[in-house]
């Protein structure tokens, strides 16, 4: 060789030397790791076929633990499918495989990896779920690895019912693989990284054959699968990457990037620029004017409702937490008081927290949730059911249920609760009655409310309870309503409302 | 007394979580009351050694209430969580129910009630106002049904529910549909568990990373 080259050589050898004992060098050429590998088919080696028919699917492990084909109509071997090697294609309907029997996750431990394409939801039992790999024991199926279209689903077999664990994406492969590192956490992993950890039963699997792409039943995968491996322990992370190392070079795909949108998109859109650029001109020419003022008016409308939404929201919680607080300390203080002064405080107490529920109702009504008719009364129902529960009283609550979408407006609601609850609370603490009936009904465009009770009664001439009456009549005429109140002392009282709607 | 192996009490506010661990030692045959200030600690702690039952405050610093329960939720899925809130809004305790809850707390609540409230959970009951079955059956009205594993409310569900946002108390349902109150506690379980699970899906779906 000529002299001059020589030392190129050496260099050359020097560098060739450094980059194979690098650990890049190491995962690209190193196989998988082998310790505890029960399991290892792929498709580009030991796939027997008649055609294309697949009949026989080797285990290339060294067990020997060959799967082979259990069906009628059997799985494809597709050739020249993920960087020119062939992959095993399953139907969704009729095809199945099956391995000799072996125990997967001894001492209920083990990792299990599949390179698969869903390819769409599988046609079978109208449930469109396709099985990867399962196992099962006697009673059924121990457990089972599928996906459900967009969704990837574990199943385990003891009690619990099949649930997602993450989401899969249809059409694209992917290295799936269940890694159970403790008796009962299974994790999850999706091209490379944790996607989910999850409870399982604390079960053992026992020995027994492992299902390819069914689960003996009719959930049969609608996709391809390229390799399989199963480990009887758990493959740490180190390892792990080696073993996605060695997939990214053989089928050359990023196996460790997230979904990216597709560039598809940006065609489109770019496609799609100049149309809509000119259809937006002209629309925009002919309506701005209209657009504009309408536009407008109703930002202002927004921006007055979220202002004031956001002004009774912090309102409201500032004084709840504060009442709440004055709860607490109530209560300390008259744990240390003893008797001394706990009229006082329990006082305190009731009234801060009949205060916060008064701001519970506010929310309430002022909530643009809550404006039909049905909605006041269900709220009516539970309101006024906890008012009566401890009464003593028997009630009737008798309020229209057949689907009322009237809107009311902010006044209508907040008094009609306002003077309902106030009447049967006079009721509960001045009437000493035994029945009390709260009726409405709707009729003419007209609400009506009607509240009776056999208690006994007071003079409607005098004023009763303070300003409560007079209160309460001054509340439905700001409504425009109309207000009747029938009692005599010792025969009941009865208080008949209405507003129109 | 009502007799429970496990509290925990996860509240920041030092009035409020000792009123409540006090009510509850006084009122309950508790073998083991524990209390955190924060969710990330309480978290690590109880992922470790559950409770049975669980108050969390709804408003704490760093980690909410409501995102410590959906957490804990997936790793030991039997433990109750309650929520600790200072008014009973919708919202509020409709996005607790679709992380996991199963109840409510309102922080003021004396203490004969929040004793109740607790047995209630222990009993295998979950209280539901009218208006958060309004809430709940919206959430299975979705329009468009973008997740494949969304699990529908059966027949008997959805009746329940139309009761309930009706404002029916569960004594009134169990007679009109001729069932026992043990039933209607457990169809409202049920629907709960529904929602979450719903939600969960909903939520992988969308973000597919936790």
């Amino acid at each position: 060789m000529n002299t001059k080259l020589l030392p190129l050589v050496a260099a050359i050898k020097k560098i060739l030397i450094t980059v194979l004992a690098s650990p890049l060098a190491i995962s690209l050429l190193a196989q998988i790791p082998t310790d505890s590998l029960s399991l290892w088919l792929k498709a580009d080696k030991g796939v027997v076929v008649s055609g294309t028919n697949v009949k026989e699917w080797k285990d290339q492990s060294g067990n020997n633990f060959h799967a082979a084909t259990t069906s009628v109509t059997p799985p494809q071997l597709v050739s020249n499918e993920l960087n020119g090697l062939p992959v095993i294609r399953f139907n969704g309907l009729d095809n199945a495989m099956e391995t000799v029997s072996f125990q997967t996750f001894p001492n209920k431990r083990g990792t299990v990896i599949v390179v698969v394409k869903v390819r769409g939801l599988g046609s079978t039992s109208g449930v469109g779920y396709g099985t990867f790999v399962s196992t099962y024991y006697n009673k059924g199926i121990t457990w089972q690895m599928g996906s459900k279209g967009p969704l990837s689903i574990y199943y385990d077999g003891e009690g619990s019912s099949g649930f997602p664990v993450a989401e899969m994406s249809v059409g694209k492969w992917a290295v799936v693989s269940l890694r159970r590192e403790s008796d009962t956490i299974m994790q999850y992993l999706r091209d490379g990284t944790v996607r989910f950890p999850f409870r399982i039963s604390n079960n053992q699997p026992d020995v027994n054959p492992l299902k390819i792409a069914s689960n003996g039943r009719l959930e049969v995968l609608n996709g391809d699968i390229a390799e399989i491996i199963v480990y009887g322990r758990v493959i740490d992370e180190k390892e792990m990457n080696s073993i996605y190392g060695y997939f990214n070079k053989k089928y050359q795909l990023a196996f460790r990037s997230p979904d990216t949108p597709t560039q598809k998109w940006w065609l489109y859109a770019l496609l799609l620029l100049p149309v809509l650029g000119t259809a937006i001109i002209i629309t925009k020419y002919i309506a701005q004017r209209k657009l504009k003022k309408q536009l407008a008016e109703l930002e202002r409308l927004r921006e007055l409702d979220k202002e004031r939404q956001r002004i009774s929201r912090e309102m409201h919680d500032d004084i709840g937490s504060g009442l709440t607080q004055i709860v607490m300390m109530s209560e300390s203080v008259k744990s240390k008081m003893g008797s001394n002064g706990e009229k006082e405080l329990s006082d305190i107490t009731d009234t801060s927290r009949k205060l916060v529920n008064s701001m519970s109702e506010i929310i309430w009504s002022l909530s643009p949730e809550n404006k039909t008719l049905d909605q006041l009364f269900a709220y009516l129902r539970e309101q006024l059911n906890k008012q009566l529960e401890y009464s003593g009283m028997n009630h009737k609550i008798d309020l229209p249920e057949n689907g009322n979408n009237i809107s009311l407006s902010n006044e209508q609601r907040r008094n009609i609760l306002l003077i309902t609850k106030e009447i049967v609370n006079n009721a509960i603490k001045y009437s000493s009655a035994n029945n009390i009936l709260i009726q409405a009904e709707i009729k003419n465009n007209s609400l009506a409310f009607f509240v009776e009770d056999d208690g006994k009664g007071f003079d409607i001439n005098k004023i009763y309870g303070g300003n409560g009456l007079k209160n309460i009549k001054s509340r439905i005429e700001e409504l425009g309503g109309k207000m009747e109140t029938d009692s005599e002392p010792g025969k009941g009282s009865r208080f008949k409302y209405s507003i129109s709607l | 007394m009502v007799k429970i192996d496990s509290i925990a009490i996860i509240e920041d506010d030092d009035k409020v979580r000792h009123y409540l661990a006090e009510q509850i030692q006084l009122n309950i045959d508790v073998k083991e009351l524990r209390v955190f200030g924060d969710a990330e600690t309480a978290l690590k702690e109880l992922i470790a050694v559950p409770v049975d039952i669980a108050l969390f405050d709804v408003n704490l610093p760093g980690m909410s209430g409501i995102e410590c329960i959906r957490r804990i939720k997936m790793l030991h899925p039997k433990l109750q969580c309650m929520v600790l809130t200072v008014y009973d809004k919708p919202d509020t305790i409709f996005e607790a129910l679709k992380a996991g809850a199963i109840s409510y707390l309102l922080k003021s609540t004396p203490a004969e009630k929040i004793i109740e409230a607790i047995a209630e959970v222990n009993n295998g009951g979950s209280p539901i106002s009218s208006q958060i079955a309004r809430k709940v059956i919206e959430a299975f009205t979705v329009k468009e049904k973008t997740n494949e594993y969304f699990q529908d409310l059966t027949r008997r569900e959805q009746e329940m529910l139309e009761q309930l946002s009706k404002g029916y108390r569960y004594k009134e349902i169990a007679d009109k549909l001729y069932i026992s109150l043990d039933t209607v506690r457990t169809h409202i379980r049920n629907i709960y568990e529904k929602l979450q699970v719903n939600s969960r899906a909903e939520a992988l779906k969308k973000t597919g990373l936790l």
